[in-house]
């Protein structure tokens, strides 16, 4: 009963104290400093908001009435043949792992949401963590300035988050409000400089004040959101006595790589991410939405294909100069697939049982199509992927063992994935 | 598992109508039985202090004054918390939270909630009984940009979604994901969703307009099979001559005998001011268990039908009752037992922004209308959780309250003339201007051990005027940044 007696609070207190540089595990304080240090591994989700239509992507039928009107190109992979609105990705075909047998049972966008970033559909039980908060905690830094889970653009996924992994794995949302398409493209965390100039000793007279004002709340009332709102004012702070590394300096990019990205929100969201991969981060999703096509399917996923190549290939070879690939998953995933059928309005409709997601980067086998949909798309008929299975990949692909479990403040164990197995042919 | 039958006889309910002070009193009893039943001793009711910062956040959606709290500290009659229930439900920020309330619960998602809202404060303003704001928003009519009829705008005006937001907002259940496909864990089909539906088949056939086109059946996009109006639970209605559906749904929906109905608002806004359901979940009451449904929820539900569908006294009674007035723990189970510390929501905190800066009444904009209000907004929305405990603040909300103009113009003592105004006051000593900033920020004075700490601070340079000055400034942007500040115990 060691896990029962071993409450929430002090696991907290616990994390915290490592977040302050002492060791994660105190009663193990030599096994990290003997491993010595390991080349750390990241990785960035490409969120496809709103279910991407497959047909359309990555599993075209040219041949079958299901189709429409996109036509194929070849790849750098011979025998794989993705949709002629992704060009500069099917030169980058020997990156892409893609998996055409996605087989999922929830077709709902929230509830599929919360199922492809925890494997599991929402409960009132347990609070399940996102995939990128259980990232944060394996490969994450909890020593360093900037939050290891980082969102980019994602709206909407309000119930997602560390769940009972608490505060510290949360993530950090970044988001513009601005339409004007310029300074959406300028990424940033408003806010790092006070409004008005503030004398260095009045700074520090604030912050002690602060932080007094915050343990005593913390002793006399307790609870996750007061934790909560401690981790968050910590991060704060070292964000600011950093200035986020600068990360969030896109113009110090050459203009070229910025035009390479795209210069809208996904594209420099995509070149955001790198940067923050390199200040530490471990974990960055960028979502790109629009892709719920219930009418105009075809024009819709044209236009976010346009979007969609350019920033994907470029982070892709933008990763591979600079040494990052061999250690950066890559994931594109949305919540479902969309039907076969073309609808009355020239829609595609929620399909969660045969789609695709593409894996690239990190231990991933590229230049392969994994699984097969038949003629017409409707059916997976080789190699089907659960969401357990692809959930199991990711976790491979990044070394980290699928079936490793957290445990909640309760004491029950809970593996990384449950169930599942990871797809060999890609992980090796 | 879940129960179809959703309408019962009731239980029995004749006899006069209970007062609130009898409806506390019967909520103590149950809920100090249920903890009893469980070995729980209940915790004991909080002071003045607490009370007073939670009633004013929880009926009016702000915190109090610095006048408002003096007021009720220096009161010393012994039925003063009764009194300021009652004061707060008369006051007009009461219908004003209450609206915003109800439109979120019944278009959570909405972009284009003004319209729904405003209906619902002046209904809340005239106290209407609920089942005829039920009916009203279930037979609305004409331009969708105003009164009830706002609600089918703010959803959405399309069966699929009013049948969700009808389900969910009026009955607590959720069945979104039979709309594609039966649901997962419980026994609803897609005849129910579709069936549901199909009451609202005829609504949406012209732009910005609620119409009642007599249509019986509806056809999901992509199928070819065609869904009758039935009733959720499985019965087919009868349509009386010049009976529109919407009408025939919503006698079946709005009445005393339909336990969904009445559960849902009841367990509703007992979350909405204990910051924990009487059962597990609002949102999925057809998944509680039916023996939890007993103890407390189901006969809150008819005594409250009983009342009148009256929502003052629904509020007043729980608000007078202990269980509402017990001290909050970190952590606990669902359930009437635990009182959690609450994460103010973004209306909440924008608010008492606006009231601790005295922005509404003395000079300066309110913060909702500012850029810098509504970008605090848009972040506060985007980080807002899904349950009253969820903090999810995170590092961009804290980035804005430490550095945003606001709060560094507020305690800055060049810009802000609410700060000068009591660091410069005469006629207030040091303590009491410490107290007047405590009361702003946190609507109680200091405890003795934060007054000598900070008294400290104030007089670190006894020569230094400056400083001295400075060092309140510094004392409030560290109150206003605080968790006392966003969190409610």
């Amino acid at each position: 009963m060691i896990a029962r007696e071993f409450g929430r609070r002090d696991f907290l207190r616990m994390s915290l104290a490592s977040a302050f540089g002492a060791a994660a595990c105190p009663w193990l304080p030599g096994l990290a400093a003997a491993a010595g240090k390991k080349p750390s591994k990241a990785c960035i989700v490409l969120w496809m908001s709103g279910g991407p239509s497959q047909m359309d992507t990555w599993d075209l039928k040219p041949d079958h009435k299901n189709g429409g009107p996109f036509k194929e190109i070849a790849t750098a992979v011979p025998g794989v043949r993705i949709s002629e609105h992704l060009p500069k990705l099917a030169a980058a075909g020997k990156e892409l792992g893609i998996i055409r047998s996605m087989t999922t049972k929830e077709g709902e966008h929230n509830r599929a949401t919360q199922l492809l970033h925890t494997g599991q559909l929402p409960t009132d039980a347990v609070a399940y963590p996102a995939l990128g908060s259980l990232l944060a905690k394996e490969i994450g830094d909890p020593d360093h300035d900037l939050p290891s889970y980082v969102t980019i653009s994602t709206r909407g996924q309000n119930e997602l988050g560390s769940g009972f992994l608490g505060p510290l794995y949360a993530p950090l949302a970044v988001s513009g409000i601005s339409d004007d398409p310029n300074s959406r493209a300028n990424l940033s965390i408003d806010h790092l400089k006070p409004n008005r100039p503030i004398g260095g000793s009045d700074q520090d007279a604030r912050r002690k004040l602060l932080t007094e004002m915050q343990d005593d709340f913390g002793k006399r009332y307790g609870g996750t959101a007061a934790a909560a709102h401690a981790a968050s004012y910590r991060k704060a702070q070292r964000m600011v006595d950093t200035e986020a590394h600068g990360a969030f300096r896109l113009d110090q990019e050459p203009a070229k790589l910025r035009e390479a990205y795209g210069r809208n929100r996904f594209g420099q969201g995509c070149l955001l991410a790198r940067r923050l991969l390199e200040r530490g981060v471990s974990f960055v999703e960028v979502a790109l939405d629009g892709w719920d096509t219930h009418l105009e399917n075809f024009t819709a996923v044209k236009g976010l294909s346009e979007t969609l190549d350019p920033a994907f290939a470029t982070l892709l070879s933008d990763l591979k100069t600079r040494g990052m690939l061999e250690n950066t998953l890559v994931v594109w995933m949305g919540e479902f697939g969309r039907t076969p059928l073309i609808n009355p309005q020239k829609g595609r409709d929620h399909f969660p049982a045969a789609w695709s997601t593409v894996l690239a980067g990190a231990s991933v086998k590229g230049g392969q199509a994994i699984g097969n949909t038949g003629k017409d798309g409707t059916t997976v008929t080789q190699r089907p992927v659960t969401v357990v299975d692809f959930l199991a990949t990711i976790f491979s692909a990044v070394g980290v063992d699928p079936v490793k479990e957290n445990h909640t403040w309760d004491g029950r164990p809970i593996p990384l994935v449950k169930g599942g197995t990871a797809i060999e042919e890609l992980i090796g | 598992m879940l129960s179809l039958a959703i309408l019962s006889v009731g239980l029995s309910v004749a006899g006069p109508v209970e007062s609130p002070v009898d409806l506390a009193a019967w909520l103590d009893a149950r809920v100090d039985a249920a903890l009893a039943a469980k070995g729980v001793t209940p915790r004991a009711v909080v002071g003045d202090e607490i009370f007073l910062r939670r009633a004013y956040l929880e009926l009016t959606g702000t915190i109090p004054s610095v006048s408002e709290a003096r007021d009720f500290f220096d009161d010393t009659s012994a039925n003063k918390r009764a009194r300021l229930i009652r004061t707060l439900l008369e006051d007009k920020r009461f219908p004003e939270h209450y609206g915003r309330l109800w439109a979120r619960t019944m278009a959570p998602t909405g972009n284009t909630r003004g319209p729904l809202e405003a209906w619902f404060q002046s209904e809340f303003r005239k106290n209407t009984p609920f089942d005829q704001m039920a009916k009203a928003i279930l037979t609305a009519k004409g331009d969708a940009t105003t009164g009830p009829a706002a609600f089918y705008q703010a959803v959405g005006n399309t069966p699929d979604r009013v049948a969700e937001a009808v389900a969910r907002g009026f009955l607590g259940i959720r069945l979104g994901c039979a709309q594609c496909h039966n649901h997962p864990f419980t026994e609803w089909k897609q005849e129910h969703f579709w069936g549901l539906a199909a009451f609202f088949a005829g609504t949406g056939s012209t732009r910005g307009q609620v119409d009642d086109r007599p249509v019986l059946t509806i056809t999901p996009m992509n199928s070819s099979k065609e869904y009758s109006a039935q009733f959720l639970d499985g019965t087919a209605p009868t349509f009386p001559k010049g009976r529109s559906p919407r009408a025939v749904l919503a006698d079946w929906l709005a009445t005393p005998e339909n336990r969904f109905f009445t559960a849902n608002v009841v367990g509703r806004v007992w979350r909405d001011l204990c910051g924990n359901g009487l059962v597990s979940s609002v949102d999925d009451l057809d998944s509680v268990d039916p023996e939890e449904r007993k103890l407390i929820l189901d006969e809150l539900a008819a005594k409250f039908a009983a009342s009148g569908f009256n929502m003052r006294w629904l509020v007043e009674g729980i608000c007078l009752s202990k269980a509402y007035q017990r001290a909050s723990a970190g952590s606990g189970e669902p359930g009437p037992g635990w009182r959690p510390v609450r994460t103010l929501s973004p209306e909440q905190v924008l608010a008492s922004i606006d009231q601790a800066l005295s922005l509404k009444k003395g000079r300066g904009l309110s913060l909702r209308s500012s850029q810098e209000g509504r970008a605090l907004m848009a972040q506060l929305e985007e980080a807002r959780g899904a349950t009253p405990t969820d903090f999810k603040g995170g590092i961009p909300q804290a980035l804005l309250l430490m550095n945003g103009s606001t709060i560094t113009e507020a305690t800055s003592l060049d810009a802000s003339l609410t700060l000068r105004a009591v660091v410069e006051a005469p006629f207030l000593n040091e303590s009491e201007k410490l107290e007047t900033l405590f009361l702003a920020a946190y609507s109680r004075p200091p405890r003795p051990d934060e007054r000598e700490r900070l008294l400290k601070v104030v007089r670190a340079k006894p020569d230094d005027q400056d400083a001295r000055r400075q060092a309140y400034a510094n004392i409030f942007w560290a109150l206003l940044n605080s968790p006392e500040f966003v969190l409610c115990p």
